[in-house]
């Protein structure tokens, strides 16, 4: 006898009839292919909830997108929550970046902005700037309201300018004392008009943004730029009246501690300090001031 | 529909057969119905993906991992019945049949499964191999212990193709 034979005939043997039918096999083939079905679609709704999930929670977690070629101003600049619609205009290329100048460099440890820059474009009416537009009670006002408007910061009238020349005001927080500067002057035709010839004299590479109220006066806001020395930040938000005055609000990273008279001219002021690393006030603040500025009378 | 009448055809075919491999590695009619009976179930399931010339191979490798699974679990086989049937559902021990059913009962699950693929299937070494999932060293030695384990198991004196 062999073994390997025996078991070649396992197969072949006396067997009690099957008991499974056609049917059970087809029914419970059925049910497990509906499992498998439905497993893989809850699997699919689950990754897709996933993913949806996933990309709000990023989406919301990320810093809001920022167009290529806007400046990346970095650390030094203000915030960029203003939802005023910019103007619809081509922009301008930008000739270059910012590069601080050597005899002046910003102060160790504060970065250069990349700033992009572009050309400024002068308006053709000219507008000279004082304070000579604003009427006393004008200034009075403004000097009450500006105060009030940014009550949680310390405001101070900014020593050596005469108001003659502009209203200026430092504005210190925790992270310095910056300052702001308001002067004004007369313009010819209409808000609209004004503000567009006016459009590139900050040297904007984007359009700026700007509101019109309703009773036609305009508020441009223009963007950040770097100047010398120190590599100081300005930005500038304007105020086309309905009645012809032009309010032009520039804000500024340093104040009077960065300013000291200059012994070589008599009554002259020279910057000795770098100023803050930002300005002092967010785009959100700064508008909101340009839009009581624009309601003072 | 097609797929529902290229199954049925397979499954009037092969149930039979795929019971009788599932008898020969467990020993038990009724959880060899079971074992065929799974195998066919998961067949259905992928029916279409199983090509009809692998599709014997499909079930039978279902129906020895499945008996693989069982023992490798260590889960002792329960039959739940309502009352006891009045006749067995195998021959006894008596017949030939059987007593090669009961010396391979003695074999431990491994080396049953090689040798019910190797000798009852005819498959290759690498044949079987494949439908256990190991290697080809494995199959040998396991084929080797198994037909030791066999002859002393089947108590008589027994020859081997290798003594030939």
């Amino acid at each position: 006898m062999n073994i390997e034979d025996e078991l070649r005939g396992a197969l072949h043997i006396a067997a009690p009839p099957p008991t499974t039918t056609l049917e059970a096999v087809v029914k419970r083939g059925r049910r497990r292919v509906f499992a498998q079905r439905a497993g893989a679609a809850l699997g699919v709704v689950a990754v897709v909830a996933g993913i949806g999930f996933s990309a709000a929670t990023l989406n919301h977690a990320a810093p809001p997108p920022q167009q290529a070629d806007e400046p990346n101003h970095g650390p030094a600049t203000v915030e960029h929550s203003l939802g005023w619609p910019r103007v619809v205009t081509p922009a301008q290329q930008p000739y270059g970046t910012w590069t601080p100048g050597s005899s002046a460099p910003p102060v160790p440890g504060r970065p250069v902005v990349d700033v992009p820059m572009c050309n400024m474009r002068m308006a053709t009416q000219e507008v000279v700037l004082s304070t000579e537009p604003f009427t006393a009670d004008f200034t009075a006002r403004l000097l009450e309201r500006v105060p009030r408007e940014l009550s949680d910061k310390k405001i101070g009238n900014a020593p050596g300018n005469s108001v003659l020349q502009a209203v200026e005001f430092d504005i210190t927080d925790a992270g310095g004392t910056g300052s702001l500067r308001v002067t004004g002057g007369r313009f010819t035709g209409t808000p609209q008009a004004y503000a567009d010839d006016a459009l590139w004299e900050t040297g904007d590479c984007e359009p700026p943004r700007r509101l019109v109220l309703s009773n036609g006066t305009i508020v441009q806001l223009h963007a950040v730029r770097p100047f010398e020395p120190f590599q100081s930040l300005v930005q500038r938000l304007s105020v086309f009246r309905n009645d012809g005055l032009l309010v032009q609000l520039e804000l500024r990273n340093f104040g009077s501690p960065d300013l000291a008279p200059d012994p070589k001219q008599q009554g002259q002021w020279r910057r000795t300090g770098a100023g803050r690393p930002t300005l002092p006030l967010s785009e959100e603040e700064f508008s909101r001031l340009g839009l009581v500025v624009a309601a003072t009378t | 529909m097609r797929r529902d009448e290229e199954f049925s055809e397979f499954f009037t075919s092969r149930f039979d057969w795929a019971r009788r491999t599932a008898y020969a590695l467990c020993g038990d009619w009724s959880e060899a119905e079971e074992l065929a009976q799974n195998a066919f179930v998961k067949a259905y399931a992928k029916w279409p993906s199983i090509r009809r010339e692998t599709a014997e191979g499909y079930v039978r490798t279902i129906v020895t991992r499945g008996f693989l699974d069982t023992r490798r679990r260590g889960r002792g086989r329960e039959h739940p019945v309502a009352e006891l049937p009045e006749l067995g559902v195998g021959g006894g021990f008596s017949d030939p049949d059987a007593k090669l059913n009961a010396a391979l009962q003695q074999v431990g699950p491994k080396q049953r499964a090689a040798l019910v693929l190797r000798f009852v299937h005819d498959l290759s070494i690498e044949q079987t191999a494949a439908e256990l999932g190991c290697s080809v060293g494995n199959v040998k030695s396991q084929t080797a212990r198994g037909l030791a384990a066999l002859r002393e198991a089947y108590g008589e004196p027994v020859n081997s193709e290798r003594d030939r």
